[in-house]
């Protein structure tokens, strides 16, 4: 397909006049059949991706997301966009529903499921019974990286990519630094020269980058109330624990005269379509979030992300501050950081990955399964690859390892006194080109929200008055008289 | 901290903690079923199946912190103070209105069925066809498509919105206001419960029971008078609360079939089908044919053998066949049970 068709097919059924910043690259490696590893930043249009290309394809597009929320999200995207063949393999799905989606695989274009359920042998049979086009690994960071979206099924996918035909494989990522892009090759069973590796840097210039020490959780709080109120437009803040977020957002909602919601994966379904919609519509200006929020949020004009938490690695934090001024116009992250905060980091890692003597317990059968959780799943997934103890502890001692390294490169950005985007650009294995009052609070260049024209002028109040049930009707349902 | 929970204990009949633990959440034995009836409490069964344990135990904690429950062997009691407050909670709390039919229906599928075909209607009427669903079920999606599909004409929209007000002008203000905010719509997300109860001023645990209570409301209405509505909620009315293999047993059972030629026809054994039955006694109360099952004889021997608060019946072996024993025996004690009330 030439530049030429390719524009057309844009325009025609996406209406869009050019590609964006990358997305061309990856598109016509896929449609010449290349497995492609895309790098490209939050918001830089990932969905085209794959949508271009199901346009032009026969066969399924096959999604594998690591989080269900992050699945629904991009469900809805699609649908939003007019997709009608959209369907989703999840564990929310009772047996039967599972079942009836299977059977009917080949009349949805596109297919969203987890690693877990994909990589079943029974899943498998199915896919191997319909025409692929193409599998999307979304996040694909994930098989690489230890994190809450880690899953060993990851590691199953490198089976299917053998064993399920499908024409061309397409990796997805907004953030992987050289190591991490090696490693998802080598996990996936894919060779560095038969990939097309398509890669944007990670650098968002529109986004001023701040950290904030202070010195308690309640000089936390004031800095915040301080940068919701000051800052104009949306935010979303982020936090590493569910009761944080719920605790915070009730708070700044009797604290300020905004409209403040928290967001997190242990809310139900539609509580979670509710305020992900009302943040859209400007009803909400506030988000306090778990990092379930965000990947699937389509708004462009979110001003401020701020991480009331030390967020895992530097990896995670480029992508969650990446939320923020979409629309290309002058934006700010700040991170606040209290002296101790890393341990609570280290702490919630520490949490996912088992300690030698629970790894030698359960492999001898010696503990309530129950009582472990999620690290029950993991442990019971090395058992069934017939793992040694010693190697599962070696694996763990590294993945220790690996998460301390991580998050001292993070402190490194907290405590630097030099410019803050160098580090993480560096980080990155990319070159800054200059450091300048819109670029961070290094160097002595302290953050200035009237200087970056961030301040509120005018506090718009937000109608929050119930109206009538019967206005409420006549809105939802619209009877022309 | 306030919860129903406290509706569900009594002063004066002690409880089992996990019997009332597994009705909230849908953990269906015949042992938590015999109970729930035993405690009255049957209609809250799967009223709620994200509850944790953790949760649970600590709501328990609370309570009996606060004076309010006394806890031995895991059998709760309200103490005096704790009477005094279930008959206050009453008072100040939304009070249920349609608690004996929350077992007529799929109870949790309600709302999720009645928001995305609101939002469908509602996109519909500002003729938008680019959005995202509510519901990520492609059952759902399906049958509400269906739903619209066949339903769709020139008053469609009129008349969806004729149905729901003619429901909602059976509410009171707050009610009728608590449920359209629900509602999802085009430009217009709704709002979650969360949200509503902190606008309306209301506890959240109100603002959840009342919720599910209009939604049965809702489903009752639409079943006596409409045909949009009565249609959307065809299949969330359950057949019976039985679970559907006991009620294939039941109805067997009504059709003059012995529990032996039961047996052969369904290929189960002989404890289960007895379980099956047990069940929808459990169910049907007073209406089964409890006469088919216990001879003359054997209620007497029975009147003879249990006597004292039903309760405190402790099981005993009559003949050397202990599954029959206790059938009979659960049986016996399931229609005194109802006779007494
Ligand atoms: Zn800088």
């Amino acid at each position: 397909m030439n530049e030429q068709q390719l524009h057309t097919i844009l325009q025609q059924e996406f209406g869009f006049d050019s590609f964006r910043p990358g997305q061309q690259e990856v598109i016509e490696s896929v449609l010449n059949g290349n497995d492609t590893l895309a790098i490209l930043p939050t918001g830089a249009g990932k969905t085209l991706l794959y949508q271009f290309p199901a346009k032009v394809m026969d066969g399924v597009v096959i999604i594998i997301s690591p989080l269900l929320s992050l699945m629904q999200d991009q469900v809805n995207r699609l649908r939003q966009l007019g997709e009608k063949k959209v369907t989703m393999l999840s564990s929310i799905q009772t047996f039967g529903q599972q079942q009836a989606t299977l059977n009917h695989l080949n009349q949805f274009k596109y297919v969203f499921a987890s690693p877990e359920t994909i990589t079943k042998p029974e899943v498998i049979q199915h896919l191997q019974r319909i025409e692929i086009a193409m599998i999307v690994i979304d996040e694909a960071h994930c098989v690489s990286q230890w994190g809450p979206e880690f899953r060993p099924q990851y590691l199953l996918v490198k089976t299917l990519l053998k064993t399920v035909p499908h024409k061309v494989t397409l990796m997805l990522t907004a953030t992987a630094t050289q190591r991490v892009q090696g490693d998802i090759l080598i996990k996936l069973g894919l060779s560095v020269k038969q990939v097309t590796t398509v890669r944007q840097s990670v650098n968002r210039p529109n986004i001023f980058l701040s950290v904030n020490k202070v010195n308690s959780d309640k000089d936390k709080r004031t800095e915040l109330l301080g940068l919701v109120n000051g800052v104009s437009g949306a935010g979303i803040i982020y936090f590493s624990s569910r009761k944080q977020a719920t605790q915070v957002a009730q708070w700044l909602q009797e604290q300020t005269n905004l409209n403040v919601a928290a967001y997190h994966a242990g809310m139900n379904q539609t509580t979670r379509y509710k305020i992900q919609h009302q943040f859209m519509n400007d009803e909400l200006q506030i988000i306090c979030a778990t990092s379930a929020f965000g990947m699937g949020i389509d708004k462009d004009n979110v001003r401020f992300v701020v991480h009331y938490h030390v967020p895992a690695n530097l990896e995670n934090y480029v992508q969650e501050i990446g939320r923020a001024g979409r629309d290309g116009e002058q934006s700010l992250a700040v991170l606040l950081y209290a002296p101790g905060d890393e341990y609570l980091q280290v702490n919630l890692s520490d949490l996912t990955i088992p300690s030698d003597a629970v790894v030698n317990d359960f492999m001898e059968n010696r503990i309530d399964k129950n009582q472990l959780g999620d690290i029950s799943n993991l442990l019971k997934f090395y058992q069934d690859q017939h793992l040694q103890p010693e190697q599962v502890i070696n694996i763990f001692h590294q993945q220790r390892q690996k998460n301390r390294q991580q998050l001292d490169k993070l402190l490194e950005y907290i405590n630097t006194l030099e410019c803050r985007r160098s580090i993480i650009l560096n980080y990155f294995s990319e070159n800054l080109l200059k450091h300048d009052l819109v670029c961070c609070d290094g160097l002595g260049n302290d953050l200035n929200i009237n200087q970056l024209e961030l301040k509120q002028s005018n506090k718009k109040l937000v109608e929050n008055e119930l109206k009538s049930w019967q206005s409420r009707l006549g809105k939802l349902f619209f009877v022309k008289s | 901290m306030e919860t129903y929970l406290i509706t569900l204990l009594s002063n004066q009949q002690p409880r089992r903690q996990r019997v009332i633990e597994n009705i909230l959440m849908n953990r269906r034995t015949l042992t938590t079923l015999f109970w729930g009836s035993r405690y009255g409490i049957l209609s809250w069964l799967g009223s709620n199946r994200q509850l944790e344990r953790e949760h649970f135990d600590a709501m328990l904690k609370q309570m009996k912190q606060d004076g309010l429950i006394e806890i031995k062997n895991q059998f709760i009691l309200l103490t005096v103070q704790g009477q005094a407050c279930k008959q206050q909670f009453s008072e100040q709390h939304y009070v249920p209105r349609h608690e004996q039919q929350y077992l007529k229906y799929n109870l949790n599928a309600g709302w999720p069925r009645l928001l995305l075909a609101g939002q469908v209607v509602s996109e519909f009427s500002y003729e938008n066809i680019k959005y995202a669903p509510i519901s990520f079920e492609d059952h759902e999606l399906r049958y509400v498509k269906q739903w619209f599909n066949n339903n769709k004409s020139e008053q469609f929209v009129k008349n969806f919105k004729q149905e729901v007000n003619e429901f909602l002008l059976t509410l009171s203000e707050t009610e009728a206001q608590f449920f359209t905010e629900l509602l999802v719509g085009h430009d217009s997300p709704g709002l979650s419960i969360d949200q509503l109860t902190t606008k309306l001023s209301i506890p959240l645990i109100d603002g959840e029971v009342m919720a599910t209570d209009l939604m049965v409301g809702i489903m009752e209405f639409a079943h006596c008078h409409q045909t949009l509505l009565k249609q959307l909620f065809q299949d969330l009315k359950l057949e019976s609360p039985i679970s559907h293999s006991g009620y294939i047993t039941y109805q067997l059972f009504q059709d003059q079939y012995s529990i032996e030629q039961i047996e052969q026809m369904r290929h189960l054994k002989l404890s289960t089908i007895r379980e099956h039955l047990l069940e929808a006694a459990i169910f049907d109360g007073v209406n089964f044919p409890y006469d088919r099952l216990l001879t003359d004889r054997q209620l007497k021997a029975l009147a003879v053998q249990y006597t004292g608060n039903i309760d405190d019946w402790q099981f005993k072996m009559v003949t050397d066949d202990k599954n029959l024993d206790f059938f009979d025996f659960r049986l016996y004690q399931i229609m005194r049970g109802m006779q007494n009330e």
